[in-house]
């Protein structure tokens, strides 16, 4: 097997204290890897010389020295390959994962088990092939934007084993019975993947993106040529039938990427642990601890709001690719479903009680939000001029904004039940935030100008998510009920009783 | 005007302590050097543009928004900000108001503090001054310019409030 190859690895079932070296699989990833990076410096020249004679570089010496060229290349990544291989050693000693690798300069790196928010398991197209994975290891207040360590090519029984390792932490510390009963497992069912996939929030920005692209680069593509093969359109009706056409295909690509991400999705529990399995070309593989999910949102998107649709997110610490962003905990729910499911999933919530509504003198300030009207206004502005008569037209995008902002008014709002803020907001989406007040790191009230005479302000809430937290706001509550949340929130830990 | 649902745990109308007077010298120091530079910047580009032969009141737009930036980067801002400033350090939370234009008020529970620094650059050093920086899982707050033993002291006594510390 693996382990014969392997030289450290040669007896049976090594313990995990001792230096693993990855599935040889990981010197075919990483030449490739090196490879691609040294290609397009390499090419270069070869470029050059194209532009300079043309096509009479295809001559027998040119070839030699592309063939030569090829040959260095793939010697010189194969031996990088190689000795990456070697040099990354990885091993569970004393509580800690060891890794150390570099070919050129040596990295070390100790990481506490208990400093680990997640580990994922994922497999690449090459990794499916080669018949491994790829283990990522997540800890809190690491990088920003790469995990703190990857695994490139882990056989899969090793991979479960590390997992396990990695994870096992709160096992070992209560010793208690494996449970009996099934764990609590849900799957995506193929019908609601094609749901999840056309109603999908991307395509609206996609699609907002496409617009936007096509009316500045009406100059740049040839909308009439294009026109002239549907017969005698007039060039309005041309462009209107290409971004239509255009629209539909991003519409297209954007079902197509929901559904390859989250094919296959399934949600499970295992003790303390969640487990989520997706991907169609790239299966993925995320454990998450339980107790690391600082926040639950519950997001409606426009198209699904009325279908009573919801996805399922979640911050958790340390966890994500940036600060702030969320992972998608399951991606299609009737919103009934949600109750039973938090509690099935998660330790038990409040009831989604009834939410208390801003008070009335703030549908003003949501009418003519500065960070919407003002962007309307800018956007309206050029076409209403240069295109004077049907320019105007776009000028109903104003009151179109200012009827959203009365719509963001109506979904706004916010209620505490027990220990829990539950913060609900729309920008285009319905979003409800659910907020255990001990994962709550900081709150605070914010008040311009504008809200101090009226009396609103602002609430915020921070958790940890990601490397820096994640930030849910509130605008234009009441100012005293504001202060009314930041004594809630300071009274959990006034007790004494930091444990729910 | 804060309903008094819980006993006990009303939120005084605004946090108790000031930061310190120095303060107000220290920022002006600062608005002075940033200032310098912009002016600088906004004159090079008034004289090139008066060079070139643009009629001179648009070349001057420049250096007068530089000088209006710079009033307010050495009299007007520093003054607000340390009128609004405001922070009390309980055994249980820090309290924390600020703010030029738009008031912040920060609660930030002691048990959710992992750590405290204190910093000190060049400016704050020479008037004998000191920033303390809180961080928690989710973010960095500062309280800018206490005099240094205070905020030692501040260091110290927050680090170990903040001691009985849970994880995330």
């Amino acid at each position: 097997m693996i382990c014969a190859i392997a030289s450290p690895c040669s007896r049976v079932l090594p313990k995990m204290s001792e230096p693993h070296r990855l599935h040889p699989a990981a010197i075919m990833l990483w030449t490739l890897r090196f490879a691609r990076e040294l290609f397009i410096p390499a090419i270069i020249p070869l470029g050059i010389q194209f532009f300079r004679h043309g096509l009479d570089i295809l001559n027998a010496q040119t070839m030699v020295l592309v063939a030569a060229g090829l040959l260095v290349l793939l010697l010189a990544s194969g031996t990088y390959g190689v000795l990456a291989w070697r040099r990354f050693t990885y091993r569970i000693d004393e509580g800690e994962l060891h890794v150390e690798q570099g070919v050129i300069s040596r990295n070390r790196r100790f990481i506490p088990l208990e400093r680990i928010q997640a580990v994922d398991l994922s497999q690449g197209l090459l990794q499916r092939l080669l018949g491994v994975v790829r283990v990522q290891v997540e800890t809190a207040g690491g990088g920003r934007s790469s995990p703190e360590v990857s695994l490139a090519a882990v056989s899969r029984d090793d991979a479960n084993r590390l997992r396990r390792a990695l994870a096992g932490q709160h096992e070992t510390l209560d010793e208690r019975p494996q449970m009996e009963t099934p764990a609590p497992v849900r799957r995506l069912a193929f019908a609601d993947l094609l749901i999840a996939g056309s109603t999908s929030g991307r395509v609206g920005i996609a699609l907002s993106i496409v617009v936007s692209i096509i009316a500045f680069a009406d100059d740049l593509i040839p909308f009439d040529a294009i026109a002239g093969q549907f017969g005698r359109l007039s060039g309005f009706g041309a462009v209107v039938l290409a971004a239509l056409l255009f629209a539909g295909f991003v519409w297209f690509l954007g079902v197509l990427g929901t559904t390859l991400a989250h094919a296959g999705f399934t949600l499970t529990r295992d003790g303390d642990n969640l487990t989520i399995e997706r991907g169609l070309l790239e299966r993925r593989h995320a454990t998450i601890p339980i107790d690391r999910i600082q926040s639950i949102r519950v997001v409606e998107g426009i198209v699904r709001q009325p279908f009573g649709l919801v996805e399922l997110r979640i911050d958790s610490a340390g966890y994500g690719e940036h600060s702030g962003e969320s992972t998608v905990l399951f991606p299609l729910l009737r919103r009934d479903d949600v109750l039973p499911f938090l509690r099935e999933m998660t330790p038990a919530l409040a009831a989604l009680a009834t939410f208390n509504q801003l008070p009335s003198r703030a549908r003003r300030r949501y009418a003519l939000r500065l960070s919407q009207v003002g962007p309307a206004i800018a956007l309206a502005a050029l076409p209403a001029i240069a295109l004077f008569p049907l320019g105007l037209v776009a000028l109903l995008l104003i009151p179109a904004v200012m009827l959203l902002g009365l719509w963001q008014y109506r979904t706004a709002g916010w209620v505490v039940e027990n220990d829990t803020l539950l913060l609900r907001w729309r920008i285009l989406s319905r979003t409800t935030v659910i907020l255990p007040r001990r994962r709550i790191q900081q709150a605070e009230s914010r008040r311009t100008p504008f809200q101090r005479r009226v009396r609103l302000a602002t609430f915020a809430a921070r958790v940890a998510s990601g490397g820096s937290g994640a930030a849910f706001d509130l605008q234009h509550m009441d100012d005293a009920e504001a202060n009314r949340l930041l004594t809630w929130f300071a009274a959990g830990h006034r007790t004494g009783t930091t444990e729910l | 005007m804060v309903d008094q649902t819980v006993p006990g745990t009303r939120l005084p109308a605004e946090p108790s302590q000031r930061i310190d007077a120095r303060a107000l010298k220290a920022w002006r120091m600062q608005g002075l050097l940033q200032s310098a530079v912009i002016v600088l910047f906004a004159a090079a580009t008034g004289l090139g543009l008066w060079q070139l032969g643009i009629v001179w009141w648009i070349a001057a737009i420049a250096p007068v928004l530089a000088v209006i930036v710079s009033i307010a980067l050495i009299w007007i801002v520093p003054a607000v900000r340390w009128r609004h400033w405001r922070y009390e350090v309980s055994e249980q939370q820090l309290d924390l108001q600020r703010g030029i234009i738009i008031l912040t008020r920060t609660l930030v529970p002691m048990v959710r503090v992992q750590h405290v620094d204190t910093r000190q650059g060049p400016i704050l050093r020479r008037y004998g001054l000191a920033s303390v920086e809180i961080s928690t899982a989710a973010g960095t707050q500062e309280i800018p310019a206490l005099a240094l033993d205070v905020a030692d002291d501040l260091r110290n006594r927050i680090s170990l409030l903040a001691g009985v510390a849970e994880d995330v």
